[in-house]
């Protein structure tokens, strides 16, 4: 059976009837994207990769449980969401200034992720909580804003603020590192 | 397109290329092997846990059935020896009703044995007593001696008054259903009791017959029989004495006639002959 094409929730459903191969469909599917969302959000490795299997164990337990009612990703990052507050709520996003000239130039970053990406996740990790989880789930997933108040327990004017900060501050901390949108093009965006 | 849309699209682009966390494959691992275990069959171990649950279980409910239903159904096909006590009383130790059907069979045994003995002592005896009469009573006549020794088989069957106590006590026992023990034991009894008449009656019949071997046909012929006994001529003459004293004349000349017949040899006083005549 060709689990690819099928919906999230229709896979979660068989699951729960003993289907297991539906599963490891919808895993692969949702895997790296729920990563990222925990990872991002927890700065100690090791207990990223705890919260994220304590995670998946609780989609799994959960399964039976599960009703078409809501959207498989709205369900599972709601139960993502719960144990990072469980877990982070209480931690500040690090506020030291950032040595734009230590990471631009670091040979071990620059090996093993990319200039590039080491950048954006500093300026991330910048970010308060609320906005970086807000940013990661428009990011990361096709939620619309809606679900992602939903997600996140919030209002949907309030997840559209975040959003709109979480983007300002990246792009100002982007600028720092020399990144951005090149004049020519901001030149011809500010124009049109 | 706006500046704030051009802005908005270069940080996407920027985070898509720097989107490149992958969960660690061990992690993976764990988690698929985890949601299979979840929809596993039940393990070997688990399912025998079961069995051992529900096979206790199940002793339990036969154990309560067999004490609740012990009254009630005694006709199932399960030996009822073996699952139920022999008597109806539950308070009562199981061991009773079979210590009591070892008890009966012992004593009838016991009866057996002893009246074994005490019959081959009455046979001696006996034997011995109609030996005697063969010597001492030479005028008993064998219709006389086959009239005793019909009548011996009678005295020998009747049994001693406790034996006969002894024997209704154990029909009572035996109408108890359940006691096998106590009705071979009277079976026992009871057959003991058949052999010993059957002994007797042959004994008996083996002493008479070697008896009248002995006496001779002739001999046994002339003896007076016992009806005869009656009309010797001393009884006769005693009669027609008597009966000359209370005026029957006729009857005792009747009486003198068939004495002078019998006995013409015999003396008769003339006192009585000249009454008569």
């Amino acid at each position: 059976m060709d689990h690819s094409t099928k919906a999230d929730e229709l896979l979660m459903l068989a699951y729960a009837k003993g289907d297991v191969p539906s599963f490891e469909a919808l895993y692969l599917r949702h895997k790296d994207a729920l990563y990222r969302y925990v990872v991002r959000q927890v700065s100690d490795l090791d207990l990223a990769h705890d919260l994220y299997q304590e995670c998946w164990s609780r989609i799994i337990k959960a399964a039976t449980s599960y009703t078409h009612e809501s959207k498989w990703t709205t369900w599972a990052y709601r139960i993502a969401h719960n144990l990072v507050v469980d877990h982070y709520r209480g931690l500040k996003p690090v506020d030291a200034e950032v040595d734009t000239e230590s990471v631009l130039h670091s040979p071990e970053r620059i090996h093993e992720q990319g200039v590039l990406s080491e950048q954006i996740n500093h300026c991330m990790r910048r970010l308060p909580a609320v906005q970086l989880e807000a940013f990661i789930l428009s990011q990361e997933t096709d939620l619309t804003l809606k679900m992602i108040s939903e997600v996140v327990e919030a209002s949907h004017e309030a997840v559209k603020t975040r959003l709109r900060y979480a983007r300002t501050a990246l792009q100002d901390c982007l600028r720092k590192f020399g990144l951005g949108p090149s004049k020519t093009a901001s030149d011809s965006g500010t124009r049109a | 397109m706006t500046n704030k849309d051009f802005q908005d699209n270069f940080l996407d682009k920027l985070y898509a290329q720097s989107a490149n966390e992958k969960p660690p494959a061990d992690l993976d691992k764990i988690i698929l092997e985890e949601a299979k275990a979840k929809h596993k069959p039940p393990h070997f171990l688990v399912s025998m846990k079961l069995q051992r649950v529900l096979s206790v279980a199940a002793v339990m409910v036969l154990s309560v059935y067999i004490f609740f239903d012990v009254d009630g159904h005694r006709s199932t096909g399960l030996d009822a020896e073996w699952i139920y006590p022999q008597n109806n009383d539950l308070h009562s130790s199981p061991s009773a009703p079979q210590s009591e059907s070892f008890r009966m069979t012992n004593k009838a045994q016991t009866i057996k044995k002893s009246k074994s003995k005490e019959t081959k002592k009455l046979i001696k005896r006996e034997a011995e007593d109609y030996a005697a009469d063969d010597m001492s009573e030479s005028g008993a006549g064998a219709q006389g001696l086959l009239e005793s020794d019909m009548a011996a088989p009678q005295f020998f069957s009747a049994p001693t008054p406790s034996f006969h106590k002894r024997d209704t006590d154990v029909e009572h026992e035996l109408k108890k259903p359940s006691i096998r023990n106590i009705a071979e034991g009277i079976k026992v009894k009871n057959e003991s009791k058949e052999v010993l008449v059957i002994d007797r009656k042959s004994v008996l019949e083996n002493a008479v017959k070697s008896r009248n071997q002995k006496q001779g046909v002739e001999r046994q012929m002339s003896l007076p029989t016992k009806s005869s006994k009656s009309n010797e001529p001393e009884e006769m003459l005693t009669e027609v004495e008597r009966l000359i004293s209370k005026g029957e004349l006729e009857k005792a000349k009747a009486h003198y006639h068939k004495l002078k017949l019998l006995f013409p040899e015999y003396p008769i006083p003339t006192v009585i002959a000249d009454s008569v005549e």
